[in-house]
Parts: C-alpha cells; structure tokens; sequence
C-alpha cells in the first residue's frame, strides 16, 4: 500500500443554519487517481476550497506528508504542493497561453518581463504534458475549449504540485477530448503526482480513478477501490437509498409521423447535402466528437445560426430565419448554458416560468396576473420543481432545478419539437435522472426531442436513435440494438477516420 | 488514443499580437490625414508641427490616463477636472514664485485624485462610473476656488519645455514619441501592465493566479491621475497661464482618442501607443479642417463620425482574427 499524502479528518463547516460539511473525511495515497463522488450539495466543491485554504473550516484537520496545513491559509496550501483546477476555467482569454502560464511567476530580465524566457517556459511545460502541437504565442481566447483545458491543466502543473485537483475538468470536454485528457492524467500519475479528481460522470471514475471516496450531506460514506465498488451501489450511496438510477424505457413501437422533414441540408458550404426526418414521440441523440457541427446544427433549426435547406411541417415549408420564427412553428431550444441564454437569474421563478409566454395573457397589454399564477403552479408542478414559493430568485436554485425551470418555461409555449443542447452539464446523477424521466414524458405526448449530449452514457440510455456527426453531416445512424456505448464511440471515431 | 492536430501557425510574432494589431487603424487614419494635411496646406514645416504636435501632447497625456483604467474594466471620469486643478495649481503657485514645486505639487495632486479613485472603487465597492463622476465634481469645486477666474503666470522655462523646439523639432514630438515607447514597453515588458491586461481579461482568474488585484486597480487610477496632472502641466505651460474651464473638453475627447487607438472599453484589451496615435489622429483632425478653411465647429461632427468608423474597424479586424485562427483548425477533433 502506498503511503498517504493527503489526509483530512474530521472537517466541518457550516454557512449559516446549513452544514455543508459535518464531519468529512479523506485519505488519497502517493501517485494514486482518487475521485470524489457525491451529489450536489454533498459537500464536494467546499472540501476541495477547504484542502486548498480558500476557504477556512470550523473543525478538523488537514494533512499533507504528514506536515499539518495552517487551515484557510492558500498560501501554505499551495507551499505544500496543491494545485487546483476549477470547474470554471481560469485563463485569461485576451492573453497569449504563455503570459497564463507564467502569470503568478513573471520572469524578469533587468526588471522587464523577459517574453523569450516566458516563452521558452511555456514550451517546456508543454512539452512536459506532451502537448506540444498548442502554441504558446497563441491568444488563449483562440484555442478550442479544450486545448484551453489542457492549457489550465498545464497552468496548474507549472508550480510542480504534489497534489494535483481536477474539479468538473471534464463537463465540457467531448469524447476524444476526455481520452487525451485522462491520458494526460495517467501520465502525470505515472510520473508521481497525486491527482483528485470530481466529476459527475460515474463511467469516467471507473475508467480513469484508482479509488474513490463518497460523501453524502457533508460525511463521508466510505472509502473504496473501483475494483470493490460498482457504479450502482456507489450511485445509492450517495443518495442514501436505493434510487432508481436506471433509464426510463424507450419507445417501443416505431414511430411514423414525421414532426420536422429537414431536406437538403447543409451546415457547412463544402459539405454535401442531407436529410433528416424527426418522429413525434422519439428522442434523437446528436453524438460524435466535439465540434463536429452538432450545436451548429440544433441552433441552425433553431434560427440562431445560418446554413441551409428545406425545414417541412406538416407538408409545409417553414421559413425560420430567427427564434422567433422557430419559436412560432412550435420549435424550442433549450440552451445549455442557463445562467445566460436560458434564464433571468435575479428574478423570481414565477417570472421566468411567464417570460415566454407574455402576450397570450396579456390584455391591451396588461398581463393577466391570475392566469399568470395558475401557468406557474402548473408549471411547477409538471417539472416537479422544488422552489420554496413561485417569487423565490432563480439564482437561489440548484443547477439542475434551474434547469427544470428552464423547460418549465418553454413548456407552455406547447412546443411540438424540443432541442436540447448538453442540458445535464454539470447536474448531479439525481436531477439527470428525473429530468431523463421527464424528458421521456414529454416524448411520450407527441413532442420530439433532439438531443445533443457529449455524454456518451446518456446518449445510449435515453435515446431511441442517434446520429453521430462529423463535419457537420450526421454521417451514421444507430439504433436498437446497434445503439452501444461502444458503437457511439466507434463510430465517432470511424467516420472521422473513414473520411 | 489521442487527438493529435497539426500545429496552429501563428504566422505573426506574438509581440504584434492581437491587442497590438488593434492600434494599427489609429496609426493609418494619422498617415491619411498626414497627407491630406500636407496636400492641402501645400507645405510642411515646424510652424504646422508646432501647432499639431501641441494640440496632440495634452490630449495624448489624458488618453494615456484613461486607458490605464479602461483597461481594468473601468472608466475614470475625472479626467478632465484633474486636468484643471494640476492647471490652476501650477498657475497659482508660479504667480505667488514657487513654479518647480507648483508642478510637483501638481503631479501630486494628480496622484492623491487617482489614489482617491482607486480606493472608493476598490473598497467602497461604488461603480467607477459613478465614483469618479462624483469625485470629478469635487476635483472641479476645488480648482474653482483656487482660481476663480483665468489667470496667473507661467514660467519661460515650462513653456519652452512644452511649446518649444529642439533644432527644428517641436518638444512636444518628442515627448509624444516618448509616450509611444513607454507606453510600449510599460504594458508589454513590465509586470505592472501584464497583471493590468490580465485583471481586465477575468479579475477572478488573475485573483486566483496570485495577482493582487486591489493594487494593481488602484495603481491604475493613481496613473491616470498622475498623466492628467501631467496634461494640465503642459496646458499651463502651452497657454501660459492658469483656467478653471480648461480640462472641460478634454475627458470625451480622451475617451474617444482610447476608443481610436484600439483599447475596447470591455477592458483586457488594447495598447497605450494607439491611445497616443488615436490622440494624434484627432489633433489632425481639426488641423485639416483648418486648413481646409472649415470651421472648427465641424470637428464635432468628424470625431464622432472617426470613433464610430474606427469601432467598426476593430471589430470587423478582430472577426477576421478568430476567422483565420477557425481556417488554421478546419476540422475539430480528428485524428490526423
């Protein structure tokens, strides 16, 4: 067994009335993957900010090698060799990759900042984490999401750490992505360093973590090896119970109306022309790997984002040339980052649940507060909402009841097709559940759904068929049996290679 | 398996990068109205580059000010009222004898203006905005009673440090050449203007690389001040005299000579040189309408007209960038 290095014991820390750690403890050994699962509110970020002395704990201890850290100190934290990459990037876009390494350590020549020698810097690192095809010269805003995520990966490896935490790294990461990823993490296991790592996607511990710790409302469970654990029990643990975390059944009779006819499609100007038809009732996935023209495809029905070709409804043409005109013909984009496109975080639920729908209760332009209140307890109840009141903020919710409240919103426009884009980003296995569940039954009235998820998981188990992009043109179809997360990622990976 | 792409050629050296290629549309609209300057004036000596250069150097000081703070994501206000009170500070003091410490009183003042901003931004937690919206007017009320009406005196050797010439050579070139390198060499080589583009690029990625951002803003305001005070210095010395009114048309202008030579007001941004340019194309600006026997009054209409043609330019110039950084990588994610 490998010596520990990063051991807490006993940490607590309460905000106000809620505990949001009582009692947690952790012991990750020398050069080992150990993953932290949890629900959301588990207590996982606020141990993360507690290892790395962002934030100070009421109780317990913290060990590294042994050495006791000066709680709620980062500055010791990261003396003693943590690094932190956090969910939410944190490069600066306007600069080169190399001025972002080498921010917290300028180098200096005669007191200017030497670009040569920071140059130079960046390259080793990069070369270090073999990742020398990114440029360091090159505006980070520039590179793909996730060479930037690689690119902070590199950034927190340039102090040397012993311990290295991944929190969400790889919620916007495609398939290939996460491979190189994990591949980058194996190596930096192999070469000593400690990595811990969060994430909400279970088959992503399995593959890459040696051991895990779960921790369910502020404690911690227990501590396993992936090899004594399965996905099922550690997904009941965490919740506490057994919790149905199994897909709601497909469709089973083939579906035969048609709810969209889209001909002659072309997303891209080079590309050759295709078909698709979207059946009332199905959930189509949109699959392969990242940036293969799959957003680009959901915004362009949606009006958001030019291409071309023939969208028929009913035998009839539409023309949408903005959301307003999809939005007309009964077609909703739900999108995937809800904080902005989706919702006004500062205002009540009630509010927002009303926002799209406005002018059919307004009378000479006075809305109807009435009709207003039964639309939203309505709402709120369909989507199973958990809101203390209809007038508490929408900033005051949990990611994936946001989320809820998103589709909630869309919902009484009476949408005819529903576009999904990543909306479980980031939502612990819970809320995907239930949302999956609901998803199926609204399908299950008629509405078709198309779902793009860079979730492979999900696209397996929720859909009735999915189409795996590449450049822009779903270029293969699974379904029924064929539909394997095997074959899913096969495929993404043939069709790019086959071209 | 890894995804390996070809490398990304980044075909420029990464010391013209982006923000440095947004101050090129500054320095082409000063090479056309050069020109257009020199064809209609038929001529071009050191009596036309006095009075160009000289309209330019207080105009490029404040621009310079501003874009310290633009580039934090803020905006100073002030501007203009610590043009004056330096102004008036340096005039009253001259007149009562003490001329060298009237400057460093000035630049003083200028400091303390800025520091002033920086912590009501910094601690009081009040919008830049409106901070020195609010402290502008007190900066005003301030000179105003200082000196109440235009006047007092100015010594020769401020003027001739100014509004004079070295050979053939108007002073006010070469501090404006000065400025340029500087500017250059302050944003691009020095750790102060690196961590500056960073905190306006994401205060909370900078925070968290260690940056002390509280300094680094305030530290930008007191500059700001600071090259106010100097602008109403080299006011004092271009008119000879002290005036309360002076720095009132001075604060647009610096934002619209920002806004020219390439500094976005999102902040992150953008180079002190092209706010130099940008102050330069400006000053040329209403040199060509003189000479073009119009009145002053258009100039006006042609500044606006300028920072809404060189905003279009900037953004049309950086579509293009991420337009050929998308050419470099045509397909996402494939294996090569």
């Amino acid at each position: 067994m490998r010596p520990v290095t990063l051991s807490a014991r006993g940490i607590r820390k309460h905000y106000g009335p809620t505990h949001a750690l009582d009692g947690a403890d952790i012991a990750v050994h020398r050069a080992e993957v150990h993953a932290i699962l949890g629900e959301n509110g588990a207590g996982k970020s606020t141990l993360v900010k507690i290892v790395s002395g962002v934030v100070k704990p009421d109780d317990g201890e913290i060990e590294i090698e042994g050495r006791r850290l000066s709680p709620g100190s980062p500055h010791d934290s990261r003396a003693a060799g943590i690094a932190v990459v956090y969910q939410d990037l944190s490069l600066i876009p306007q600069l080169s990759v190399a001025h972002n390494l080498v921010l917290s350590d300028l180098p200096l020549r005669a007191g200017l900042v030497s670009l040569g020698r920071a140059e130079a810097m960046a390259r080793e690192a990069l070369a270090k984490l073999d990742l020398a095809d990114i440029d360091p010269r090159a505006p980070v805003a520039q590179l793909p999401l996730d060479q930037q995520q690689m690119v902070e990966i590199a950034k927190a490896t340039m102090a040397q750490p012993r311990i290295l935490i991944l929190d969400e790294a790889t919620s916007s990461l495609g398939v290939a992505e996460v491979q190189r990823l994990f591949d980058l993490v194996r190596g930096l296991r192999d070469r000593g360093t400690t990595v811990v790592v969060i994430t909400h996607r279970m088959h992503e511990v399995w593959a890459l973590a040696d051991s895990v710790t779960i921790l369910r409302d502020g404690r911690t469970v227990g501590r396993f090896s992936v090899t004594e654990i399965d996905q099922r029990r550690a997904v009941s643990l965490m919740a506490g119970r057994d919790i149905k975390a199994v897909f709601p059944a497909k469709r089973t009779a083939a579906t035969t109306t048609p709810a969209l006819d889209l001909r002659g499609v072309r997303l891209r100007r080079r590309s050759s022309p295709w078909d698709l038809t979207l059946m009332h009732g199905e959930i189509l996935g949109v699959g392969g790997l990242q940036g293969q023209g799959q957003r680009h495809f959901l915004h362009w029905l949606y009006g958001a984002q030019p291409g071309h070709g023939e969208v028929v409804q009913d035998g009839r043409r539409l023309r949408i040339r903005r959301p307003a005109d999809a939005l007309r013909h009964g077609i909703v984009l739900i999108p995937e980052d809800r904080a902005v496109e989706g919702l006004h975080l500062n205002l009540p639920v009630r509010w927002n649940l009303a926002m799209a729908t406005l002018g059919r209760r307004a009378w000479l332009g006075v809305i109807d507060m009435r009709a207003e209140r039964r639309v939203a307890a309505a709402a709120l109840k369909q989507m199973s909402v958990k809101a203390s009141s209809p007038f508490q903020l929408v900033s005051a919710l949990s990611g994936g009841t946001q989320q809820k409240v998103v589709l909630g919103k869309f919902m009484e426009a009476r949408p005819r097709v529903l576009l999904f884009v990543d909306s479980t980003r980031g939502i612990d296995v819970q809320t995907k559940f239930e949302f999956y569940d609901l998803l199926r039954r609204l399908a299950d009235t008629g509405v078709a759904c198309v779902l793009y998820s860079s979730d492979t998981e999900e696209l397996v188990g929720l859909c009735d068929r999915v189409a795996v992009f590449h450049d822009g043109v779903p270029a293969m179809m699974l379904e029924g049996d064929e539909l394997t997360q095997d074959a899913v990622v096969g495929a993404s990976f043939a069709v790019a290679r086959a071209s | 398996m890894s995804a390996r792409r070809g490398v990304p050629r980044q075909a420029l050296p990464w010391r013209i990068d982006f923000a440095w290629q947004r101050s090129y549309t500054a320095a082409l609209l000063v090479a056309v109205l050069f020109i257009a300057y020199i064809l209609k004036n038929g001529s071009f000596g050191t009596i036309e580059a006095l009075g160009i250069s000289n309209d330019a150097l207080p105009l490029a000081l404040a621009a310079v000010g501003e874009t310290f703070v633009i580039l934090t994501n803020g905006i100073d206000l002030s501007v203009g009222s610590v043009i004056t009170l330096a102004n008036v500070t340096v005039a009253v003091m001259a007149d009562n004898g003490h001329a060298w410490e009237g400057v460093l009183v000035a630049i003083a003042l200028g400091a303390a203006a800025g520091l002033l901003n920086g912590l009501i931004v910094s601690f009081a937690r009040i919008a830049p905005l409106i901070a020195t919206l609010a402290t502008s007017s007190i900066f005003v009320g301030i000179a105003l009673i200082v000196l109440p009406n235009p006047g007092g005196t100015v010594p020769g050797w401020l003027s001739t440090g100014t509004a004079g010439t070295v050979g053939s050579v108007p002073v006010a070139v070469i501090w404006l050449t000065v400025a340029i390198v500087a500017g250059w060499i302050l944003l691009r080589r020095t750790p102060f203007g690196i961590n500056l583009q960073a905190l306006g690029g994401s205060e909370s990625a900078s925070w968290s690389a260690g940056i002390n951002v509280t300094r680094v803003r305030i530290l930008a305001y007191v500059a700001s001040g600071t090259c106010s005070a100097l602008a109403g210095i080299v006011l004092a010395g271009l008119t000879q005299s002290g005036d309360p009114t002076i720095g009132n048309v001075y604060l647009l202008d610096a934002i619209a000579a920002v806004v020219v030579g390439g500094t976005s007001l999102a902040g992150g941004v953008g180079t002190l040189s092209g706010s130099v340019l940008g102050a330069c194309a400006l000053a040329l600006v209403s040199a060509v309408l003189l000479v073009s026997g119009l009145s002053t009054d258009y100039q006006y209409i042609v500044t606006g007209a300028i920072v809404i043609g060189a905003l279009l330019a900037h953004t049309l110039q950086s579509k293009a960038a991420v337009r050929a950084a998308r050419r470099e990588r045509p397909a996402e994610g494939v294996p090569a």
